[in-house]
């Protein structure tokens, strides 16, 4: 994203200089874009009412903040929230790219399975919060339960077109090749199935975030939305827009690792 | 016309109804067998039952009714201020330059983190609700906006720069005619969540539709009913999908992608 082929028409010689400049003149570009940002956090600094309880400056908010993590509440509830956003994304993945293949592979299943699939994917996943609290109650199952059932459609769809896309050529290649089961699946199908799966995980991860959040509002279990929760309840303007930063930072960081997680696990392909 | 046709034929195939029966069927004997280790997991009839009655006594329309009164609003609401934000990053390099990153470090932000900020700054309300609809609907709009005007062809412009048109005639005539079919497809998009976004509104800040039924019904620990309303909330989705797409393949016949999605 960054270095694009302007290096790679310079000389060799200026192309490690040149390079600098490029990404000297990004960062400035993305400060520039960041300045109304910034001036808006730093008028509301300067003009803001300290003890205004609907808008508290923003330094109040980083002392709230610095008052949840010395109670030792902050940092245990982002390792909660980001434990089961990671364990029930491995989870989905796996299941979906399972029951994908699967009914990719399969018209017959896929004709069967299909709109009962399609009717469950349509029902909006915070809606299944409540439902799992009260069938099979409120711990870490549920959670990850609710997770997994929200991550999972994406994964499973990507793959299932993923799969009717693979070229028939590959196929081919597979049984000329006489390779077994195993080899099959390692070397010719997750290999040309990667992209579509990596799609998947990366539109299912905020869904994961959002369910997570929900589901830890909903039940008061340990995690980032409880302590949101419990925030406005207190009417804690200053730790509620703490916290909401400390989320969107969390979100960006888990959208930025997938991200160079991809263009990494693409880079052999060329297609990163 | 005749597409649609097949599309339904093809969902509403034997081996799948028969499938969806099946399960139903086991699922039914799973409970009344005592099969199962949920206590609180309703047989299908059961659920029936709750749903028919919750129909009847008007109390599961009147919430429908509310929900999607206020995910239309907000985004009826999304849609033209995502179409005019999305119209000024492409269009006006200064939007671009200054506000590009700050949108962009905001999108990724969940919006059921927002609802606890909105309940502190408008109350338990209908404000709130529409608030948050509209801060997670607006993305996809502004993103497919900017994404149609920087598809326009240029000869597009140079034939208005050619026709000495002005700014507001290049506006309406030239550029909304181009921009308009990717909106749409925003549009569409953020419809399914702005009814998902008021859901989740309901369910933690305004006590009310579709998300507060389903939140009172687990805590009245009434199963049945809870499952009538997660019913509902999926056939008003199915529902309100088919009637957009239905009207945008009227609006827009030239767009082939809407019809494939």
């Amino acid at each position: 994203m960054i270095a694009t082929d302007a290096p790679a028409l310079a000389v060799v010689g200026g192309r490690g200089r040149r390079r600098v400049l490029h990404a000297a003149a990004n960062a400035w570009s993305a400060l520039q874009g960041l300045l109304p940002l910034i001036a808006l956090l730093l008028l509301w600094q300067a003009l803001g009412d300290p003890h205004s309880p609907y808008f508290p400056s923003p330094s109040t908010w980083a002392t709230a903040l610095r008052d949840r993590t010395s109670a030792g509440d902050l940092v245990p509830a982002v390792l909660a929230t980001f434990q089961s956003v990671a364990v029930a994304l491995v989870l989905a993945t796996v299941l979906g790219v399972g029951i994908g293949g699967l009914i990719g592979a399969s018209p017959a299943l896929a004709r069967c399975l299909g709109p009962t699939l399609e009717f469950l994917r349509t029902l909006p996943p915070p809606t299944i919060v409540p439902v799992a609290a009260l069938i099979i109650g409120v711990d870490e199952k549920m959670k990850l339960f609710v997770i997994v059932f929200a991550a999972l459609w994406p994964v499973l769809l990507n793959t299932t077109s993923g799969v009717r896309s693979l070229h028939p050529t590959l196929l081919e290649a597979a049984r000329s090749l006489h390779l077994g089961v195993v080899a099959r699946v390692t070397k010719i199908f997750l290999p040309a199935l990667l992209p579509s799966i990596l799609t998947g995980v990366r539109v299912a991860a905020p869904l994961a975030i959002i369910v997570s959040l929900l589901a830890e509002m909903l039940t008061l279990m340990p995690g980032l939305g409880a302590l949101l929760l419990m925030a406005q309840r207190n009417f804690n303007a200053a730790e509620v827009f703490g916290l909401l930063s400390v989320v969107g930072a969390f979100g960006f960081i888990i959208n930025a690792a997938l991200a160079a997680f991809e263009s990494w696990a693409l880079m052999p392909q060329g297609r990163s | 016309m005749r597409s649609m046709l097949r599309r339904s034929m093809g969902v509403l195939n034997p081996s799948a109804l028969a499938t969806a029966l099946v399960l139903l069927v086991a699922w039914e004997a799973g409970v009344r067998a005592a099969a199962t280790r949920f206590e609180f997991l309703p047989a299908p009839t059961e659920i029936g039952q709750a749903l028919y009655g919750a129909i009847r006594s008007g109390q599961i329309i009147a919430d429908s009714v509310h929900t999607v009164a206020c995910a239309l609003a907000g985004w009826a609401i999304a849609s033209v201020l995502g179409a005019a934000i999305g119209l000024a990053l492409a269009f006006l390099p200064i939007v671009h330059r200054f506000f590009g990153a700050s949108l962009e470090l905001l999108r990724p932000l969940p919006a059921v983190a927002f609802v606890p900020v909105a309940v502190l700054l408008f109350g338990f309300t209908v404000t709130t609700e529409i608030t948050v609809i509209v801060f997670a609907s607006v993305w996809p709009v502004i993103v497919n906006t900017v994404a149609g005007a920087k598809a326009i062809h240029p000869r597009l412009l140079d034939t208005a720069a050619t026709l000495h048109l002005s700014r507001t005639q290049r506006l309406g005539k030239v550029i909304l005619p181009a921009v308009l079919p990717s909106t749409m497809v925003g549009a569409r998009v953020a419809l399914g969540l702005a009814l998902v976004v008021a859901v989740i509104a309901e369910m933690v800040g305004n006590p009310a539709g579709l998300g507060w039924g389903l939140v009172t019904a687990q805590e009245a620990l009434q199963p049945g009913l809870m499952f009538g309303y997660l019913v509902a909330t999926g056939a008003l989705g199915v529902l309100l999908n088919a009637c957009l797409r239905l009207s945008f393949a009227r609006l827009f016949p030239g767009i082939r992608e809407l019809q494939q999605s």
